[in-house]
């Protein structure tokens, strides 16, 4: 497969934009196997290598508006085409710079991380300064020396959850910041009340727009300005207010409690039993992020990652960026279809069963007793975002009608009963399954709300921007992380009932 | 030849062709921004799936090798509605990836549904070696899979620390008294979902595939001798371990014997499926028994209540992979033994393929016949069979409507026994005709290597061994 013609124009190619994806594949093909090291078992260019180095590092859509989106006009494609072709020397470069680093990986025995993610950038890097590996030793040393420096983990060393919970139990010291956490809820300043209960209709806007062409390209490039303002009017922060009043974060999934309360310091956390996000005591909260070793070098030392923590569990939405905060609010919007457990009767429940009509299962089979599974229906696509989340809407009470990004994660979640039944996991209902299961099952938003914070966090802790382009695709992301989560939870369960 | 396609557009979603084939018929890849399902029971030629695209953005960058640039342009620019657009499918020098896609699809298909059964003459396929096969298949088609939205952090995107909202705090206390540091972290081989990281390597789907399927490299291992399939295992243990070093995942090393030597097949069935093949053995008796099927509605004669016996189709719906064969009924007879009326019921369990290295749990199996419930367990003497019986209230148990005392099998913790009657007409249609596509695709010219390494050790049954 690897080298499959793909010079002949396939029929009805005349429409005025072709798809980017194409074009990219057939010039691609064009610098044929010198570049196989960075092309997936169908000759194509591996996601990662899209992803990594010929958006950002050869077509760069910022600097290059007319190579942005999914379809490139007719009258463009010749010059991506030239783009690619002339990178190609470069390209074959860090193939076998990509090629050399996997080889010393092996040999020192280092199994952490993806080597797409975590090389290939820098055998670009390798390839820009060196060329292509020299023969001999010296290019042996220089990819030895890549290892190092990339497996070399500065803030591995310093960052561990030894030295966190040395550092937060010392006990003068442990005095001294708990002090500060009382401060930090003490001073934590009455957030603006919204005072026209404008956030719920902005985040909507942001929600729906592009979904009249929501097939055309320009969603992700679009998003940049109106994510700007939201920041800009602290719209995350505003919706934020009345997390406190009884009831309300708890709804969401974010604490167990009525009303969040100032964490603890902690002395001890595991992976197994971490509490809801507001639950979480400050070394909890950290704890999650230093199991990323991963991304550790990119952390501040100890003392800077405490204080910040600190003061973040008293910030809105206990996140310290307005971005992040934004994101959630928009989180919260999006998710308001789902089903989130309490308005549901017990025993009804699943992927599917959110809004009644056209769900799984519903139609079809009604002459085809004791079969349970129902026909091939996937929810009807139009009525996404009809039903559920009757509820609660953006936080601000007032009712809105469904938006876009809502229907989208909606119908993912429509699709997941179908897709379960066609993979023969366990029935969410079926009476043997563990109770914390099902309840997981059934409150998906909360799943949802409590996975999203987390990513939100951990981005603060490693100093990620949120390029406002990837929001669409962290809202969707969040649900696929929580959906693959409870698929592998239905499988385990499975598992242990044969055992 | 263009097929034409019905594309729906509703509130911003995208249907492809008609309606998803029935769960247990369908080939299914998730894909980004779109589901795509083929029917297993459709005819070969037809090759294209049916989509339903919730992202019709994400969707764009690879729709086209589906369906052709014409066929994708069409499909996205659809009107509200119904409409019908030519898709031509990818130019055959083009159409690799969508070949492998169904590949994909078929592979998860048969991981769940496969319909392994001594009495219809269908071998079980090696769970390893269908994992291994779809981890292959996903390489090919890495580029349009469902993956988490952002593949990897790009090194340019880290904010400076004072940058960070203002989160410094100049009265830190210095790093002087900081004890420890050179211990590894407790925490950094927890799982980052768990704790809700993103982490891009943990959820890639082809990582997540390659790590399910770490128990082939030691079927591959004793397979690369066979005459037959040694080739075939040894490519497609280089691949895999090619691909595993791609994806960072921990592969067993070569040299590293296999983890469990896999059995010796038996010879002797081979030459029965070559024969016959499943489409001319009787599969699914259906009900039946001594008192006709349960839903004849004669009355039991009373005198002659000992020796009532029937049996019922389990319906596969009930039961997870591998448990009972899936072309046997589940026998129920009734007797009586020192005044009482007891009930016992028998189900074969499915066959497993000798090249499994796993010694699986048995399923928790349950049965209800009228108004009791019992667990089935493997029989002491047959463990190839599950067995259970229970006490009867009475002989009015026996003279309950039909449909009241019907048989259920089901799998508690995997499903519900939903409602009494077994499986009806349609499924009874469906799976056999389920069965018969898996007794054709053992010597189909595509079969996979799972498929052909079972054809070629036959079937064991669910035989003590």
């Amino acid at each position: 497969m690897p080298g499959m013609s793909l010079g002949t124009p396939a029929v009805g190619e005349t429409a005025p934009t072709l798809p980017r994806a194409l074009l990219l594949a057939r010039a691609w093909a064009e610098l044929g196997d010198s570049v196989a090291p960075l092309s997936n078992a169908s000759g194509r260019p591996l996601a990662r290598t899209v992803k990594l180095l010929l958006d950002p590092l050869v077509l760069r859509p910022a600097l290059n508006p007319r190579f942005a989106g999914a379809a490139i006009r007719r009258e463009d494609a010749g010059d991506l085409r030239r783009a690619i072709l002339a990178a190609g020397p470069e390209l074959a470069a860090t193939a076998g710079w990509f090629l050399l680093l996997k080889r010393a990986r092996r040999r020192a025995r280092i199994t952490e991380g993806n080597p797409q993610d975590r090389y290939f950038q820098h055998c670009y890097e390798l390839a820009r300064r060196h060329g292509p590996p020299p023969p001999g030793p010296r290019a042996e040393r220089l990819a030895a020396e890549a290892l190092a420096e990339l497996h070399g983990q500065p803030g591995g060393a310093r960052l561990t959850v030894a030295a966190l919970r040395a550092y937060l139990t010392e006990p003068a010291r442990a005095a001294v910041l708990a002090g500060r956490l009382r401060a930090a809820w003490e001073r934590e300043p009455a957030e603006a009340k919204d005072p026209q209960d404008l956030v719920p209709a902005r985040l909507w806007a942001f929600l729906d727009a592009g979904a009249a062409d929501a097939a055309r390209p320009a969603r992700r490039e679009r998003a940049g300005e109106p994510f700007a303002a939201l920041v800009a009017d602290r719209v995350g922060s505003l919706a934020a207010s009345g997390l406190e009043l009884p009831g309300v974060a708890r709804e969401l999934g974010l604490t167990a409690r009525l009303r969040p309360v100032p964490p603890e310091l902690g002395e001890r956390a595991s992976k197994r039993s971490l509490p809801r996000p507001f639950d979480r005591s400050v070394l909890e909260r950290l704890f999650a992020g230093f199991t990323a070793a991963f991304h550790r070098e990119a952390m501040p030392e100890l003392p800077i990652l405490v204080a910040e923590e600190i003061r973040r569990t008293a910030a809105p939405w206990q996140l310290a960026g307005e971005d992040s905060r934004v994101a959630i609010a928009l989180g919260r919007e999006a998710s308001a279809g789902l089903p989130s457990g309490r308005d549901r009767p017990a025993g009804a429940g699943g992927p599917g069963a959110v809004g009644e009509p056209g769900a799984v299962g519903e139609p079809g089979e009604a002459g085809e007793p004791g079969e349970p599974d129902g026909a091939g229906e996937i929810g009807e696509p139009g009525r996404a975002g009809e039903s559920g989340g009757a509820g609660e809407s953006g936080g601000g009470g007032r009712e809105l009608p469904p938006n876009a990004a809502r229907a989208r994660l909606l119908a993912r979640w429509r699709r997941e009963a179908y897709v379960q039944r066609a993979l023969r996991l366990p029935h969410p209902d079926a009476p043997g399954l563990p109770a914390a299961l099902r309840e997981e099952v059934l409150a998906v938003r909360q799943a949802y709300l409590r996975r999203l914070w987390a990513r939100l966090h951990g981005r603060e802790l490693r100093r990620e921007t949120l390029d406002p382009g990837e929001v669409p695709d962290l809202l969707d992301g969040v649900l696929r992380s929580v959906i693959m989560d409870q698929r592998d939870r239905l499988r385990a369960a499975l598992e242990r009932e044969a055992a | 030849m263009s097929p034409a396609l019905r594309v729906t557009r509703a509130g911003g979603a995208l249907r492809v062709g008609g309606p998803p084939p029935h769960p247990e018929q369908a080939a299914l890849v998730e894909a980004r921004g779109a589901l795509l399902a083929w029917d297993v029971l459709a005819a070969e030629e037809a090759g294209l799936p049916v989509a339903e695209i919730h992202d019709p953005h994400a969707a764009a960058d690879w729709l086209w090798e589906i369906y052709g640039p014409g066929g994708a342009d069409a499909i996205l620019g659809a009107g509200e509605g119904t409409s019908r657009v030519t898709a031509e499918g990818p130019a055959p020098a083009e159409s690799g990836v969508l070949d492998a896609a169904r590949r994909l699809g078929h592979l998860s298909w048969a991981a769940a549904w496969w319909p392994a059964s001594a009495v219809a003459g269908v071998p079980a396929l090696a769970p390893a070696l269908l994992a291994a096969e779809q981890a292959l298949a996903a390489t090919a088609v890495e580029h349009l899979l469902d993956a988490p939205g952002a593949l990897g952090p790009p090194l340019a995107r880290r904010r400076e620390p004072q940058d960070a909202a203002g989160l410094r705090d100049p009265g830190a206390p210095g790093a002087a008294g900081d004890p420890g540091g050179n211990e590894p972290p407790d925490g950094a081989a927890g799982d980052p979902l768990a704790l809700g990281l993103s982490d891009a390597a943990a959820e890639d789907p082809v990582a997540r595939l390659l790590r399910r399927a770490a128990p082939a490299a030691g079927v591959l291992a004793a397979l690369a001798g066979d005459p037959e399939l040694g080739a075939a295992a040894r490519e497609t243990a280089e691949r895999l371990a090619a691909a595993a070093e791609s994806w960072g995942v921990d592969w067993p090393e070569p040299g590293r014997p296999a983890p469990a030597a896999p059995r010796q097949a038996p010879a002797a069935p081979r030459l029965a499926l070559a024969a016959g093949g499943p489409a001319g053995r009787h599969v699914f008796p259906g009900a039946s028994g001594a008192l006709g099927p349960p839903d004849s509605s004669g009355t039991p004669g009373l005198p002659g209540l000992a020796g009532l016996s029937g049996s019922v189709p389990v319906d596969w719906a009930l039961v997870p992979p591998g448990a009972v064969d899936a072309a046997a009924g589940a026998a129920w007879s009734v007797t009586r033994r020192a005044g009482a009326l007891l009930v016992t019921v028998t189900v074969p369990r499915a066959p497993r393929s000798p090249l499994d290295p796993r010694e699986p749990h048995p399923p928790r199996l349950a049965a209800r016949f009228g108004p009791v419930e019992f667990p089935l367990a493997p029989a002491p003497r047959r463990p190839g069979e599950f067995t259970g019986e229970a006490e009867l209230p009475g002989a009015a148990v026996l003279l309950l409507p039909p449909a009241r005392r019907a048989l259920t099998v089901w799998a508690p913790g995997f499903a519900a026994p939903g409602r009494p009657g077994g499986p009806g007409e349609e499924a009874t249609a469906r799976r056999a005709a389920l069965l018969r596509h898996a007794g054709h695709r053992l010597t189909a010219p595509g079969a996979t290597l799972a498929e052909r390494a079972a054809y070629h050790a036959g079937f064991t049954g669910g035989e003590p061994r």
